[in-house]
């Protein structure tokens, strides 16, 4: 239950996670072997802990909040210190990760392995299935293929 | 004004990124004094004096008349109870840790 977790308990993760499959809370409380209404009361505590962490995330990083997306975990955010814009992802893989959006250069970068892996993960957890071509990419477009869909603007 | 999206960083522009995750390079002096260093020199030193301890006052130990220093493998089984009580008081530490890390 920590910061980078979103305060979700490995059970809340797990509630979490099969919620933003589209599943019925009935589902969910079957597939877990608890009541509907306990499945119901979990998702407002998932939510008031997801909400906490995205404006701490955003407080810490010193953003302006667009939009929070509590069941798919992602906000849109801005950058004032870069003049940019931002999105923040949670997700039970890699927990919360904050995303400039701009150009990037990830052929200079020493980091696109551990991205790339990082993203494979995040694509994985968030049903997003990539292709060769996907493959293909730099990290930086990657990211946006599988978190620009989230974006609501 | 916000710009149009093109790709997405986990760095800021101009942000100094951490450096690759290589292995450091260990010189062979840095693991000698590693390996020989005061701890274990103390170690040694102790096992000996109570290898010799033991040896010299054997008789006075062993009042059954039996031998059993030596005999059916007293050191293996000593050295077995070690590492297995160590390894245990390991394993606790260890859960209790983990135990104390989940529940904050």
């Amino acid at each position: 239950m920590t910061f980078k977790v979103g305060y979700l308990t490995p059970r809340e993760a797990n509630i979490w996670g099969l919620r933003r499959s589209d599943r019925s809370q009935s589902d969910i409380g079957r597939e877990l072997g608890v009541s509907r209404q306990a499945v119901h009361r979990a998702y407002h505590i998932i939510d008031g802990k997801v909400e906490q962490a995205f404006m701490e995330a955003a407080e810490t990083n010193n953003l302006t909040v667009k939009t929070i997306n509590l069941v798919e975990g992602v906000m849109e955010a801005y950058s004032p210190a870069h003049d940019l814009p931002v999105l923040v992802s949670l997700s039970n893989c890699n927990g919360l990760k904050v995303w400039y959006l701009y150009e990037g250069n990830c052929g200079s970068c020493n980091l696109e392995s551990s991205c790339r892996s990082v993203l494979e993960a995040e694509a994985e957890e968030r049903g997003v299935e990539l292709n060769a071509l996907h493959q293909l990419m730099a990290p930086t477009q990657l990211a946006i293929e599988i978190l620009g869909r989230y974006r609501v603007d | 004004m916000i710009r149009w999206m093109v790709n997405a960083c986990p760095f800021a522009p101009g942000v100094a990124k951490p450096g690759s995750m290589a292995a450091p390079f260990t010189p062979r002096l840095t693991m000698r004094r590693r390996l020989v260093n005061w701890k274990s020199g103390l170690l040694v030193l102790s096992f000996v004096s109570l290898v010799l301890l033991y040896s010299y006052s054997y008789p006075s130990l062993n009042y059954s008349g039996t031998p059993f220093l030596f005999e059916d493998g007293y050191f293996i089984r000593m050295s077995l109870y070690t590492y297995v009580s160590s390894m245990l008081g390991f394993f606790i530490k260890k859960y209790r840790r983990g135990k104390r890390q989940g529940s904050r």
